[in-house]
């Protein structure tokens, strides 16, 4: 009986406590809309003294940069351009072609991209990301017939697996004092015709490409920060060790600014808003890839040929454009933004070379080595989509 | 029996609601150190932490540029999202939102707002040491995110 009684005692005691915590929420609202309207005596922060002691470390961004991914889902699409290949032979770059093959091409394929945060703290940014790039090719039409081994072999590899780059790579951004940091990436990837469901193309390993840069810089204000240093980078097509130069700046009405990574991509910056910029510039892509030759051997003559003769050798195309372009980005919703970049890709290099036992070499801008193959890639119209979600 | 099996879980109740209730109260003093005066590492704002019924809320008291280069005028929240703020002064605006102290010196479930770029995010404050905090806001999950250090200043 006792229980009973005290019962609905304990019940309403409970009730009590929800409805005055609830009550407290509404009074809490009400508190807020009051202090929206109150004036405030904000002179009085004016003079402070400092209670806690925190290490300043320099911050990676300056206002206003275009927002840094986290995930980035795209799709790229090349026009209609011509490949034009040569003969193999044994050709220094810019030799005449002495029987060139030109088949129509348009290029088109996905693109994703991750960079997630391992440490994100003020003394350190650590991120560890990867990344995926296809390239479909779609042949429209062609000169070529059935004596043109070269350029059957090379562009049935194209057609048939098109370019696959998958890569794993990270960043580090390390704050040297209040105004100077320095960065180190690397990063490995795998290019080629791999292909996982087929046999004869199955990826292989030991063609993985590793890229490093360092620099070292200084944020001066809010606005500006520089850094220089050295890459080792196939973005020209092949191997080759560059110096790096940074330079963000916006400008004081914060309506303009630059966001270069010399060589690698430079653009003007004009804000809209904080929610929509437009980017003009350039962006230099490329990289190193395996062609695999299955069809046939490639035979390279002694007394004619400088080099020995390679016997059936897989390929290594060296690819590299320079994408001129537009990049409008925009906020879809929160952290989702859109980038929209229209332009023209500039071929820079597309040439191939035959690699003997399949180990890579260095040529750098000044190496003698020969090419087996001299191709050319026209100027086309280009269009990228992609959606991003984008860091704090 | 029946019935002092009744009375011992009464006053065992009893016990369990007083142990909670003192938790309560300790959780309550160490919960209000987060209310003050801070500054973020940048040293561009001031931010006033106060508690609001059981919440703790930050606005900007202070700017070390209060003044907008372009209009030349007091800045405003220019950036928000929502056009009807974009004329709200930023000095006065509450950047912190809905902390709830949740024990082991940290105050979740909140938000703050970074009227650089009008974005709010998810947001976790943890008190280093009585005058120093860390502070992370993220999108979704904590891994997605970056952390400030914000020290404690006090009214000269």
């Amino acid at each position: 009986m006792n229980c009973w009684i005290k019962t609905p005692v304990l019940l309403f005691t409970i009730l009590t406590v929800h409805f005055n915590a609830w009550a407290q929420i509404e009074t809490d609202s009400v508190k807020l809309k009051q202090e929206e309207v109150e004036e405030e005596d904000f002179s009085q922060y004016e003079n402070v003294n400092s209670e806690g002691v925190i290490k300043l470390y320099c911050n990676p961004k300056i206002f206003d940069l275009s927002p840094n991914r986290f995930v980035s889902v795209g799709y790229d699409y090349i026009f209609n351009s011509k490949l034009t290949t040569s003969p193999y032979g044994f050709y220094q770059d810019g030799e005449p072609n002495p029987t060139p093959r030109t088949s129509k091409f348009s290029t088109h394929g996905l693109r994703v991209n991750a960079n997630i945060p391992v440490i994100s703290k003020t003394r350190l940014l650590w991120q560890l990301g990867g990344g995926y790039v296809r390239s479909i090719y779609q042949e429209n039409s062609s000169t070529a017939d059935s004596f043109s081994n070269a350029h059957n072999n090379f562009t049935g590899q194209l057609k048939s697996y098109g370019l696959t780059s998958t890569n794993l790579n990270t960043t580090l951004f390390i704050p040297t004092g209040e105004k100077t940091f320095a960065i180190v990436q690397a990063m490995g990837e795998l290019n080629g015709t791999y292909n996982l469901s087929n046999e004869t193309q199955k990826p292989d390993f030991t063609t993985i490409r590793s890229s490093v840069s360092a620099l070292y810089g200084k944020r001066p204000h809010d606005r500006f920060q520089w850094a220089v240093g050295l890459s080792r980078t196939y973005r020209a097509g092949e191997l080759n060790y560059i110096p790096v130069v940074m330079y963000n700046y916006t400008s004081a009405n914060r309506k303009w600014g630059t966001e270069i990574l010399f060589p690698a991509r430079a653009s003007y910056r004009r804000k809209f808003n904080s929610r929509s910029i437009l980017l003009a510039g350039y962006e230099l892509e490329g990289t190193s890839y395996r062609i695999y030759n299955t069809k046939e051997s490639v035979e390279l003559k002694p007394g004619i040929n400088p080099l020995p003769p390679v016997e059936k050798s897989d390929f290594e195309l060296r690819r590299s454009e320079l994408r001129f372009r537009l990049d409008y980005q925009r906020q879809l919703k929160g952290f989702v933004w859109m980038s929209v970049q229209a332009g023209v890709r500039y071929d820079l290099s597309y040439n191939v070379d035959a690699l003997d036992g399949g180990n890579d070499f260095f040529r750098g801008f000044f190496g003698s080595q020969r090419y087996l193959m001299l191709n050319q890639v026209g100027l086309a119209p280009y269009l990228n989509v992609s959606i991003n979600l984008v860091s704090p | 029996m029946n019935n002092s099996l009744k009375f011992s879980k009464q006053w065992i109740g009893i016990v369990l609601l007083s142990i909670s209730m003192f938790s309560f109260t300790q959780n309550d003093n160490n919960a209000d150190k987060l209310v003050g005066l801070w500054e973020p590492s940048n040293g561009r704002s001031r931010i006033k932490v106060e508690k609001i019924g059981t919440k703790y809320y930050g606005k900007i008291v202070w700017l070390k540029e209060p003044i907008d280069p372009v209009t030349q005028k007091a800045k405003l929240d220019k950036n928000n999202p929502d056009t009807s703020m974009r004329s709200v002064p930023l000095k006065g605006y509450r950047i912190l939102k809905d902390f709830i102290y949740n024990g082991k010196n940290e105050w979740s479930e909140g938000t703050i707002y970074d009227p650089e770029n009008g974005s709010t995010y998810s947001c976790v404050i943890n008190m280093k040491d009585d005058n120093v905090l860390n502070i992370r806001g993220f999108i979704g999950i904590k891994a997605l995110g970056r952390t400030d250090v914000w020290k404690k200043v006090t009214i000269k």
